[in-house]
């Protein structure tokens, strides 16, 4: 009877360990490397969009300084195309961020930082182009001193945003590296675990079959 | 009856010396965590804060000698800005005990005090001194309560404390000819009550230039604050358990094992006696 009670306490904690060793590395999958993974694509497309931005912000430069009206007005809508592109990928960042509803989150943070200094870029940019817009109705186009202050202030905002993803990215490969040491931890105790409950497992055999030999030999 | 008094004797033995062993702090300890920091730059000319921005951060606790029981652990905290531009740095050398966790004066690089991070054992509104590698001041780390992270029961700690980081910073902060660097600090600390283990901690600091001749605060430096990853949070949890276990298994089921198991093998030997004294009478 006391031999069956064991064996069924032990072969119940190999079940559990067994089980909880699952649960546990199904949560850091779903919860951790899995929207890791989706938030490194987004912000590396918002990424490409920045760079995509700042050759745009130069090409105007470049086309004031050359008098270019033509190809001038086709890159002012390119660049405003591109900036609201970039405005819907970090809406989706956003969305798929929010949903977990905790704030302090470094994901989370990243994502308002983000948006805080996105959101001071392009208003610096919606005043450049106004001012490019503006100096469009000149005779012949050239560099304001208004415009070539604009784009030094906007380069300014545009080198934070640049340093916001780097750090986001950074941080997630962080995260990647830390998520599979705890992966390690957690399959490291399971193991211990098991080689724990074996050695209980045989010590309560050599017990029982000692035991019984006493017992014959009464 | 002589291995019920030999199991009787090995009991304190167990208790004061092989358990204690088998929890004291590993020489191959360490502790790596992700800290999430942010950092707030004063803006002079706008008299104005500049705005949050995230910074790169490393910290780690390492053994790196052990001196018959005293540990000497490296304690690295670096930030860098996004431009690489190092914004605090520090390496200290704690000397710990590695069976009660407290600091050990003479053997770091200074002498300290309190633990590193907490004493094992924690009772419930116990405080304790705790020392804090950005800060190297003592932390008279107030309970706030009891709350649970992950499923792991941890004790809330908080305090407000001030220290002067002059000798710190002044690598960093240029000129420093006649001026210091104090803080005002805001500290909290999550603590898993049976190992003493640090589960996370948030700081939220402002450093302000003084003048040095005569103490009058200038204007503010940096408003900053660290938090540590939720990532790492959880691998701090998922040690804390399993230090947990092996803290109960060792401490109350062995050790209760071997008092049961001696005072059986003893009552069953007296009991022997007695019957076999009482059959010759």
């Amino acid at each position: 009877m006391v031999v069956v009670i064991f064996f069924s306490l032990i072969i119940s904690a190999l079940i559990y360990n067994s089980l909880s060793l699952h649960q546990k590395l199904q949560k850091v999958r779903t919860e951790i490397s899995n929207p890791t993974f989706e938030q490194n694509i987004l912000i590396t497309r918002i990424r490409f969009l920045c760079t995509s931005i700042e050759n745009s912000h130069y090409k105007i430069l470049a086309y004031m300084t050359q008098d270019r009206k033509d190809l001038l007005e086709s890159e002012i809508e390119s660049l405003k195309e591109l900036t609201v592109v970039r405005l819907q990928e970090l809406e989706k960042l956003k969305s798929i961020i929010e949903p977990k509803k905790e704030k302090e989150t470094a994901p989370y943070l990243f994502t308002t930082i983000l948006e805080t200094k996105i959101t001071a870029l392009d208003l610096k940019q919606a005043e450049f182009i106004r001012e490019v817009e503006r100096t469009q109705n000149d005779k012949k186009i050239k560099m304001t001193d208004a415009t070539t202050k604009l784009s030094e202030e906007w380069n300014e905002l545009h080198r934070e945003v640049i340093a916001t993803e780097s750090f986001f990215l950074l941080h997630n490969q962080k995260e990647t590296l830390e998520s599979r040491e705890l992966t390690d931890i957690i399959n490291q105790h399971s193991l211990e675990n098991l080689y724990f409950l074996l050695i209980g497992w045989l010590l309560v055999v050599v017990v029982m079959f000692k035991v019984n030999q006493n017992n014959e030999k009464k | 009856m002589l291995l019920g008094f030999t199991l009787l004797l090995f009991l304190p033995i167990w208790f004061w010396y092989i358990s204690p062993e088998l929890t004291k702090i590993p020489d191959d300890f360490e502790y790596k965590v992700l800290v999430f920091s942010r950092d707030n730059f004063y803006d002079v000319d706008k008299t104005e804060f500049s705005g949050e921005f995230v910074s790169n951060t490393e910290h780690f606790y390492r053994v790196v000698e052990n001196h018959a029981g005293i540990l000497l652990i490296t304690s690295r905290f670096t930030v860098q800005q996004y431009d690489g531009k190092e914004i605090f740095s520090v390496e200290r050398t704690y000397a710990v005990d590695s069976k009660t966790r407290k600091h050990v004066p003479g053997y770091g690089d200074r002498d300290r005090e309190g633990y590193l991070f907490a004493p094992p054992g924690l009772k419930k509104g116990q405080n304790f001194t705790y020392w804090h590698v950005n800060y190297d001041n003592p932390a008279n780390m107030e309970y706030r309560g009891e709350e649970a992270i992950a499923g792991l029961t941890v004790y809330k700690y908080e305090t407000n404390y001030h220290a002067d980081q002059t000798f710190d910073l002044e690598q960093v902060v240029s000129p420093l000819s006649d001026r210091g660097v104090n803080v005002d600090i805001n500290l909290q600390l999550w603590v898993e009550p049976v190992t003493g283990r640090k589960i996370k901690y948030e700081d939220h600091t402002t450093a302000y230039f003084y003048n040095l001749t005569t103490g009058e605060r200038l204007h503010p430096w940096n408003r900053f604050q660290n938090n540590v990853d939720e990532i790492s949070v959880l691998k701090q949890v998922e040690i804390a358990k399993h230090e947990k276990l092996k803290r109960f298994f060792l401490e109350r089921i062995i050790t209760d094992l071997i008092a049961i198991v001696a005072i059986l093998l003893l009552s069953y030997q007296l009991f022997n006696r007695k019957q076999k004294s009482e059959q010759r009478r």
